[in-house]
């Protein structure tokens, strides 16, 4: 057992964990409901989290290791975070259970690339399983937030 | 096409309107089932590694002894304690615990209840079990005369009341017989112009609900109170009340709200659950990991051997099934798909001669249970590709040759059964305009092989009728004012006139050099009766589309000597953003019931049930090969491709 610091949507929190603990039951144990196991090899992204803003299986790596690296959890998002609007309004859910881990995937997407096209969007969200199987909005979903960081960018002056 | 305005009620049905708290779920602030309310001790059960065995002794000394631990259950102390309503309050035969024998590979023998996962799961591995193999029954094709008994002493359900037809006798591992008979098929066979035959199969599946399987359960006094994922809330509520003996009002159901909880119509968790939270007074929760769930249930292998007849107006004048459902070691819902698919086995066609014969069997494996469609769409893959070959060999269109064949409100389905409004014809014709049908394509390009086909899908929920009847047959003491099957036919005036309808239609490409099958254009449509909301009713037809690729493409669990040798995600694929077509349009057909609440019907499952004969159908179009065995994989293809160059 020991004491390592986690930095959590920016809050940062003394946890007590076993040397092999996994992110995913580390992060469930101490509440964030969003990081969900799916399959546990890794082959479904419902445990996604960004860590460094990188998409990361929680349930394959050692929570020690993301000491002081900073995390994001879905359900850590802003209130008005423009990748969960785009899902509402494209009616990009279903059961839901996956869903936070395709939020992150896109986050993921769009701060590489702010123009995807539908193949990119795939190809980028081609590990994470929605069994309910809603692809084609989560993909509207991506698109429509990528239009809309295009129309704020452009409304800004340079 | 509606016939009632919207909102004649009251103003909500047939509005679009977004889903309650999406934000929440979107971020995923609401939780899934795995958080009881209430402190629970751990479960982990130790599973069976033999497929048939019997059980000489269970030693659990070593996983007492496991810091942590609370106590060790086994099979037989449950037994001891709740007797045969632990064989029969849950599911069709299946103990929540093996109590003197195994059955498949992963069946639970022993459960550890600990402060902790780890404890629990450290406890369960200490656990040695002594067997006494027996030769074991890995498929269908060996459960003829001679084979061992997967289960030797069939035990009535006493929730769904679906005990063994009395013309099985003891000695087989039949389980269930469904023989429906109408008309002359011999006579009408012999006199038909054209008679196509073939023998299909579809694999076993994984539902794969991405939530791993999860249940809890407390007692509060003389109450039950259990959290669980399920579908069925009132069908789990009733059975855990039987298996405690208990009042129904004593069980008290909580269901997460999120998760699809849909693999499973009847988990098997949670009998166990229930039963070991009652006898030993503790709070308990039991999550199966994405291995276990594996091992939970699957959907039915399905063998159907299939003929059909035309005459030489085109009209389908008789069809055969022999149908085979492999139901594993314990039937839970077997019985009730052999039924309700049995009497879908011949298409929703107006055919006057019908021979069914459908049969549910045990094998050792995990017991199968229900998946989108209830057995139907294994019955869709062998009817749609027998109709789609026999219009073919009749020279006739096959989109016409199918339209003038189809069911229509008012027409005596195979069964007996005058259906309500289940509109076909407006499904096909509307999926294949939408694919262009009749418009010219570019067969060739390069390896790229084009091709279209269509598929209608039929199911019908043949409910209590079905299940009041059997009952009759067996314990004659039983009144009621149902109307049995008849005893040799099975044809019954009133099983149900509640057929839904839909249809597939697909434009695809084969690649010749890989094998692979790429979706161009897929259309799917669906009978709602009126779409109560319209936007997530065409969510549903795509989204149960895409499982029904699944189904045609790749999916499929496999067994080696009673073992799943796929059991992960890594190597049992499941529909990913990849597989979608480049095109799908969903069409909702409106034709409202006769009877029913706002006139509506099921949503959804009629999308994956002609799923994939319209995919087989297309490639069939696009490479002259016709397919009878699932999935479509590029190996498959590939082989089939060189057999064909071999023959030319």
């Amino acid at each position: 057992m020991s004491t390592v610091e986690l930095i959590i949507n920016g809050v940062r929190r003394q946890v007590t964990l076993d040397d092999d603990d996994l992110l995913l039951e580390v992060l469930r144990r101490i509440g964030y409901t969003s990081v969900r196991e799916g399959c546990g090899v890794g082959a479904c992204g419902a445990c996604t989290v960004l860590a460094n803003g990188r998409g990361v299986s929680s349930c394959l790596v050692r929570a020690l290791r993301y000491e002081g690296v900073p995390l994001t959890t879905a359900d850590g998002l802003p209130t008005d975070d423009d990748v969960v609007e785009e899902f509402v309004a494209a009616g990009a859910t279903q059961c839901g259970y996956c869903i936070p881990g395709f939020v992150l995937m896109s986050h993921e997407l769009l701060a590489e690339n702010p123009d995807p096209s539908r193949q990119e969007i795939a190809a980028h969200l081609a590990g994470n399983i929605c069994r309910c199987g809603i692809y084609q909005e989560i993909c509207a979903a991506v698109e429509a937030t990528a239009r809309r960081r295009q129309a704020r960018r452009q409304r800004r002056p340079a | 096409m509606l016939g009632e305005p919207r909102g004649a009620d009251g103003g909500a049905v047939g509005d679009p309107r977004v889903r309650t708290d999406p934000h929440a779920t979107v971020r995923g602030e609401v939780d899934a089932a795995d958080q009881p309310p209430r402190p629970c001790l751990d479960v982990v059960l130790h599973r069976a590694t033999r497929p048939h065995a019997l059980i000489n002794s269970v030693d659990v000394d070593g996983a007492r002894s496991v810091d942590g631990v609370v106590a060790v259950v086994t099979g037989a102390q449950l037994y001891q304690r709740f007797g045969d309503a632990l064989m029969t309050g849950s599911t069709f035969g299946q103990p929540c615990l093996a109590v003197d024998k195994v059955r498949y590979v992963g069946e639970p023998v022993a459960a550890v209840l600990a402060r902790g996962l780890a404890p629990a799961r450290r406890a369960a591995e200490r656990i040695v079990v002594d067997y006494v193999e027996l030769d074991a029954v890995h498929d269908m094709e060996a459960t003829n005369s001679g084979e061992p008994d997967v289960v030797d002493q069939p035990h009535p359900s006493i929730d769904v009341g679906e005990p063994q037809r009395p013309r099985n006798g003891r000695n087989t591992n039949v389980n269930y017989t469904f023989n429906l008979q109408r008309g002359d098929v011999t006579a009408a066979t012999k006199f038909g112009a054209v008679t196509v035959r073939e023998e299909f199969w579809c694999p076993p599946t994984y539902q794969a609900s991405l939530e791993p399987p999860f249940t809890a359960a407390w007692r509060d006094g003389d109450h039950l109170e259990i959290l669980s994922a399920t579908r069925t809330p009132s069908h789990l509520r009733q059975s855990v009340a039987q298996l405690l003996g208990i009042p129904l009002s004593a069980v008290r159901v909580h269901r997460p709200p999120v998760g699809r909880g849909g693999a499973t119509m009847h988990a098997n968790l949670e009998p166990l659950a229930a039963a070991l939270a009652w006898s030993q007074q503790l709070p308990v929760r039991i999550v199966a990991s994405p291995r276990e769930a594996f091992l939970l249930t699957t959907q039915h292998g399905v063998a159907v051997a299939g003929s059909m007849t035309a005459d030489r107006q085109g009209r389908i004048v008789a069809a055969t099934a022999d149908v085979r459902y492999d139901t594993g070691a314990h039937a839970d819902l077997g019985p009730r798909l052999t039924a309700e698919s049995g009497t879908t086995a011949t298409g929703p066609y107006r055919i006057e001669n019908v021979d069914v014969r459908s049969r549910c069997m045990y094998t050792n494996k995990p017991s199968a249970g229900y998946f989108h469609g209830f057995g139907t769409a294994h019955m869709a893959w062998s009817h749609e590709s027998l109709v789609d070959e026999l219009a073919r060999r009749c020279g006739t269109d096959l989109v016409e040759f199918r339209r003038r064949n189809l069911l229509r409100a008012g027409d005596a389905s195979p069964v007996g059964t005058r259906i309500d409004s289940a509109d076909f014809v407006t499904c096909l014709d509307a999926v294949a305009k939408a694919v262009a049908w009749n418009s010219p394509m570019e067969r060739v390009r390069g390896r790229l092989r084009r091709g279209r086909g269509v598929a209608v899908g039929a199911t019908c929920y043949a409910g209590a009728a079905v299940r009041r009847s059997v009952t009759l047959t067996t314990e004659a003491k039983l009144t009621t004012s149902w109307v049995p099957y008849d005893a040799e036919t099975d044809q019954l005036d009133r099983v149900t006139e509640h057929w839904f309808a839909g249809a597939a239609a697909v434009q695809l490409t084969v690649d010749i050099a890989t094998g692979r099958i790429h979706l161009e254009h897929l259309a799917v449509a669906s009978d709602v009766g009126p779409a109560i909301n319209p936007q997530l009713a065409e969510q549903q037809l795509k989204r149960t589309a895409l499982m029904g690729i699944g189904h045609a493409l790749f999916d499929q669990v496999v067994f080696e000597s009673g073992h799943v040798v796929n059991g992960t995600l890594l190597d049992h694929q499941l529909p990913s953003v990849l597989d979608l077509p480049d095109k799908i349009t969903p069409i909702i057909v409106e034709n409202p019931r006769r009877t029913g609440p706002h006139r509506a019907t099921g949503v959804g499952e009629t999308t994956i049930i002609p799923l994939a004969p319209a995919i087989a159908n297309a490639v069939r179009d696009a490479i002259d090969i016709r397919f009878s065995r699932l999935p479509l994989t590029p190996e498959r293809i590939l082989t089939a491709l060189a057999e064909q160059e071999a023959l030319e």
